[in-house]
């Protein structure tokens, strides 16, 4: 399968339509301080159409930092707090009865908008999470007799809170895989907390402006859709997914029992297309073994099942990920 | 004419007559020998022959076979065929005897059925004498003498001693097992190829690449990979850097820096090839063919740059002496060494 490609000419239409990437790095960066690596992310997620995991302690600016970029992109955002007594119905909407008019009429519900924000996602049960997961992975959603099409430009960025286990609804491994990158975030350094102290001692906090429209994220899509990835590339993808499923066949035998179950085919997929976003953001028609580890932690870190070894030897995904990437032969 | 009827009828007659002879049921019985001593063991064999078609039943002999005369074991009943439409069946009998004297025993009687009539056949009768030893009844009673101890045979200890070499194999072979592990050596290992050093095997592969012509044949991106394999392969043996497992990226930062053996030039050029070979795997890119002959040209380089040459230990002669002559000695050795 050889693609006929110019990559030449894909490099100068990238160049042109990635422009938009500085100005909302740049418009990101007045209000986050630090978190580099979010930001990426997010914008991964938003160029290749994929659903985002955030997993930090509170206080990381996880929500200020999907707000941002809303309002960079002069998006449409909505913020949902996940509780036990949440249901269905306050995510997706319904029909309610007008006696005005003396009919039902449907009622949407937040999820109507381009990015949403599903804050602390394990708080609610299993039935709201799945319908937030049924409409990430449809994006279409029916309420009564019709299904209502989501906006081309849908992206949810969910949060999960690591140290806070009790009251809360552990994800699923079949809902997990749904999110194409899972990002985990650390505290800031100190030159960036000195920072972020001093930003919010300001008398106006800075406020981000719209620099794109979701048009021209759309349309960026379809350039990095185009992006070329070479089949020793799609082997190395292939080599490193599969790693986490025969861990012995691929030299790494001391894994065997640590891993119960590896990454899926959708892992595959979501690591070859994050891959050609990361080469779209670092202005590049073609995918490079280097796109592929950026992303390789956050695209497979929730997509492998620690064994109970694992865990009493305080092996973690992370670990098992780095030493499959030392592993492995890059082409 | 008459005559020889009578001989013809004769003749017949003398053939029906050792047929009929033939025919007849036999039944005997024997003893190994005809005394024993008091208490010994003697075999007694009952044989019987018979018509095939009929049948034959064998005496059940009582434990007591006369007065004086026990049975002890009797084996099984062996039958066969021994020609001219006979059977024959055969069993022996272990017998012994605690009183002394003359001891008759049988006859014996067999139980034959043909098809035409019931009929007993009895055996021969036999006589054993049983011995006792002459005993000196002055010396009074003496003890019971111990059980003699028989001949021990290789048949029954072989596989004793089978099994005590499999016992010390299996012990030895688990205490080398555990030496070699705690001494982190693996339990068997294959002889190992002395290994070449890596210069050499880059500088054979180089020579084999540029042989084989690939950019030239139109196999731009094999040429490519197989290069940068080599340096890569290199450079993990060289500098024990997981090359193979890096991308161009992690690799130069590796040797970035001036306390790297690869800078300036050296490094430029590395950097160059990477970079081409990267563009050429992943991007599709046709290279010049100045710059094919470059990227072949900077691996060499780098190789023969690099390399570690075998140290050669030089041979002096050693003074064993020590005084003005010696010092002469030594130095006209050393100036006839300078000469070409």
């Amino acid at each position: 399968m050889d693609q006929k490609v110019d990559i030449r000419e894909l490099n100068e239409r990238i160049q042109r339509e990635s422009s938009f990437v500085d100005l909302i790095s740049m418009e990101m960066n007045k209000v986050i301080v630090g978190q580099k690596h979010l930001v990426e992310s997010l914008l991964i997620g938003l160029l290749s159409d994929g659903h985002i995991l955030l997993e930090g302690v509170p206080g990381l600016a996880k929500t200020l930092a999907i707000n941002t970029l809303a309002q960079t992109i002069d998006a449409k955002f909505a913020r949902i707090q996940f509780t036990p007594d949440l249901l269905p119905a306050d995510l997706l909407g319904t029909m309610i009865y007008s006696q005005k008019k003396e009919e039902f009429m449907v009622r949407k519900g937040p999820i109507f908008t381009n990015f949403v924000l599903a804050d602390e996602i394990n708080r609610a049960p299993a039935k709201v999470q799945s319908a937030l997961l049924e409409a990430m992975q449809e994006r279409q959603i029916t309420i009564g007799d019709t299904t209502y099409k989501l906006d081309s430009l849908f992206l949810v960025m969910a949060t999960q809170n690591p140290i806070e286990q009790e009251g809360t609804y552990r994800l699923p491994e079949a809902q997990v895989d749904r999110f194409m990158l899972k990002v985990v975030l650390n505290y800031p350094k100190k030159e960036e907390e000195k920072l972020i102290i001093q930003l919010n001692l300001m008398k106006h906090f800075p406020r981000a402006n719209a620099v794109v429209t979701p048009a021209d994220i759309i349309r960026a899509r379809e350039v990095v859709k185009e992006v070329y990835m070479d089949e020793k590339i799609q082997k190395y993808i292939i080599d490193i997914v599969f790693s986490t499923r025969e861990p012995a066949e691929h030299g790494l035998a001391k894994f065997k029992e640590m891993i119960t179950y590896g990454a899926s085919p959708r892992a595959s997929i979501s690591l070859a297309q994050a891959s050609k976003a990361y080469a779209f953001i670092k202005r590049r028609g073609y995918v490079i073994p280097e796109d592929i580890r950026a992303v390789c932690h956050d695209v497979l870190r929730h997509r492998i099942g620690l064994s109970y070894e694992a865990e009493a030897n305080n092996l973690t995904a992370e670990e098992i990920i780095s030493e499959i990437l030392n592993t492995v032969e890059v082409p | 004419m008459l005559r020889l009827k009578y001989i013809l009828l004769f003749l017949v007659s003398l053939t029906s007559l050792n047929f009929v002879h033939a025919q007849q049921p036999k039944v005997s019985a024997s003893l190994e020998r005809d005394s024993i001593w008091l208490g010994d063991q003697i075999k007694m064999i009952l044989v019987a022959e018979y018509p095939a078609g009929s049948r034959l039943t064998f005496p059940v002999l009582k434990d007591s076979l006369s007065n004086g005369v026990e049975l002890i074991s009797k084996s099984k009943i062996d039958s066969s065929k021994i020609g001219d439409g006979m059977m024959q069946m055969r069993q022996s009998y272990m017998i012994t005897a605690f009183d002394s004297g003359p001891h008759p025993i049988g006859p014996f009687v067999f139980a034959m059925h043909s098809a035409i009539a019931k009929d007993s056949l009895r055996t021969n009768s036999l006589k054993i004498f049983v011995k006792v030893p002459n005993v000196d009844l002055k010396k009074g009673f003496t003890d019971i003498k111990k059980p003699y101890g028989a001949p021990i045979t290789f048949k029954e200890i072989a596989p004793w001693i089978l099994g005590i070499i499999l016992i010390s194999t299996i012990i030895f072979l688990i205490l080398y097992a555990i030496n070699r592990k705690r001494k982190n050596i693996p339990l068997f290992v294959m002889p190992v190829k002395p290994k070449l050093p890596p210069h050499v095997v880059a500088l054979s592969e180089l020579d084999k690449l540029k042989e084989e012509q690939l950019w030239q044949h139109d196999k731009v991106k094999d040429y490519y990979t197989r290069l940068t394999d080599i340096i890569r392969v290199y450079l993990e043996e060289r500098y024990e850097v997981p090359a193979m497992e890096q991308t161009t990226h992690e690799i130069l930062a590796e040797f970035k820096g001036d306390s790297s053996q690869i800078k300036g030039k050296l490094f430029t050029g590395l950097q160059k090839t990477l970079d081409t070979s990267d563009l050429v795997k992943f991007a599709k890119y046709t290279p010049l063919a100045d710059e094919n002959h470059f990227v072949l040209v900077q691996a060499y380089n780098l190789v023969e740059e690099t390399k570690i040459e075998p140290v050669e230990v030089a041979k002096k002669p050693i003074p064993k002496v020590t005084g003005p002559e010696a010092e002469k000695e030594n130095a006209s050795a050393n100036e006839t060494e300078k000469q070409p």
